[in-house]
């Protein structure tokens, strides 16, 4: 891809979104199974985050 | 991270050839996981027992149990006693030999406040109970749980090609794209890419349990020959019990040497859990994490005295979280229905990628490849596609 030219992304700008994706869904399945009550709220929340970006995105949302 | 065009066309290749392999059955697994999720609310709706609210308690007998379970099968034998962890119920699973394959045997379910018999409909019939044998096995039994175990690592090369090949198509796209206003075919595989990518860590964790899941009897092999043989080792002249002891004293003396453990499991000496010589008592903890790893407690079934409480290996410690983290029941019924949603997200991503590998399969690979690198501009700018 070198020969690539124009305003192409380092790996880093292309998978640090995906990797605070899976980031947040790793902490949401640990959180649940360490305890209840508001550990079940962090891994719903952070679960739940997943859905609302795929939601987003479709309806035009992008990071730039 | 830039990978060379033969690079690219080879994990390109990968991404494709596992896909096309595996995803009939992912389609299976998504589509019969559905239902599946919430497997416990559907039985409590359709199969659950009649149970009266409030009886008189009384300290349940297992010995005398156990005879009123196999009373209608003379010659059969007691496998296993399992408590339910959420309702007063106790199963006892009889077979016509101890170690009988699951297809033999009998559940039959006892109230744990007075040890009455319950009137329920048996577990292993019905919707669900089919569902499950299809979504676990293919209705074939343990070589077809050891295929879709097969099935499971291709599926996991082909998250991993995909992540691969996302990075060259995204090289000048923002995360998160999904272009609506250029063709059909750019709106479906943005959408396969940003759903791929944004489910990626619990597609993986659920395929990576899934896969642990399958192969539940390699490790209770390597279990048994490993700690169990090792525990049986005293005994190795010695000739299995005639005339077991009790098995109420068994689980009072793990009981009273455990006192915050929870009994979950009996396992009869000569079964799939424990030795010729032994009761296996399994023990659950009491927190969110330790009740499902029990630790198997030892009772010599001919004295009836305790020989050892351990903890269980770390691969069968994996085993038992991997269950949780597969079926998403360890966070109430919000988890449930995120885990439910995040299964249609894989359907979409499924059937998305379907839709592009039958929508271009007579194309040169070149084109595809340029498809990919351009980020899905090249390859519609050559072969224009009537736009929505």
């Amino acid at each position: 891809m070198t020969a690539r030219k124009g305003n192409s992304q380092t790996g880093w700008q292309i998978f640090r979104w995906p990797l605070l994706m899976a980031l947040a869904n790793a902490i949401g399945l640990v959180a649940a199974l360490v305890g209840d009550g508001w550990y079940d709220l962090v891994s719903w929340v952070t679960l739940g985050l997943t859905l609302i970006v795929i939601v987003a995105a479709w309806r035009g949302w992008s990071a730039r | 991270m830039a990978l060379s065009q033969t690079g690219i066309r080879r994990w390109y290749l990968v991404h494709k050839w596992t896909s096309i392999v595996c995803t009939a059955f992912l389609l299976m697994f998504c589509i019969t996981g559905l239902p599946l999720i919430f497997h416990h609310e559907i039985d409590e709706m359709t199969r659950a027992p009649a149970m009266a609210g409030q009886v008189a308690e009384r300290p349940v007998n297992l010995d005398a149990l156990g005879r009123q379970a196999l009373s209608k099968h003379p010659g059969w034998t007691m496998m296993f006693l399992s408590w339910d962890p959420e309702k007063p119920i106790i199963y006892a699973i009889v077979g016509p030999k101890v170690d009988a394959p699951n297809d033999q045997v009998e559940i039959i379910q006892y109230d744990a406040r007075n040890g009455e018999r319950l009137d329920a409909p048996p577990l292993d019939e019905g919707v669900m109970a089919f569902l499950l044998e299809l979504h676990s096995e293919l209705l074939l039994g343990i070589p077809g749980q050891l295929f879709l175990g097969l099935i499971g690592v291709v599926f996991l090369v082909a998250v991993v090609s995909g992540v691969v090949v996302y990075a060259p198509f995204m090289r000048k796209l923002p995360f998160g794209t999904v272009r609506k206003d250029r063709s059909k075919r750019v709106k479906w595989l943005d959408t396969h890419n940003m759903i791929g990518i944004v489910t990626l860590g619990w597609v993986s964790v659920v395929g990576l349990t899934g896969f642990i899941i399958t192969m539940t009897l390699p490790i209770t092999m390597i279990w048994q020959m490993d700690e169990l043989a090792e525990m049986a080792a005293p005994y190795k002249d010695a000739k299995p019990p005639t005339k077991l002891t009790s098995v109420n004293a068994a689980v009072a003396t793990v009981r009273a040497a455990v006192p915050d453990g929870k009994v979950s499991i009996v396992a009869w000496p000569g079964s799939q859990f424990s030795t010729k010589h032994h009761y296996m008592v399994a023990l659950a903890g009491n927190t969110p994490l330790t009740e499902r790893l029990i630790n198997p407690a030892m009772v010599d079934a001919e004295t009836g005295r305790l020989t050892d409480v351990r903890e269980m290996p770390w691969y069968v410690k994996t085993l038992f979280l991997s269950a949780p983290l597969h079926f998403g029941d360890y966070g109430g019924l919000p988890l449930k229905i995120i885990w439910a949603l995040l299964d249609i997200a894989a359907i979409v991503v499924l059937v998305s990628g379907l839709y592009l590998w039958l929508g271009r399969r007579r194309v040169p690979i070149e084109k595809r490849l340029a498809e990919l690198q351009s980020g899905g501009v090249a390859e519609t700018q050559a072969v224009p596609e009537p736009a929505e």
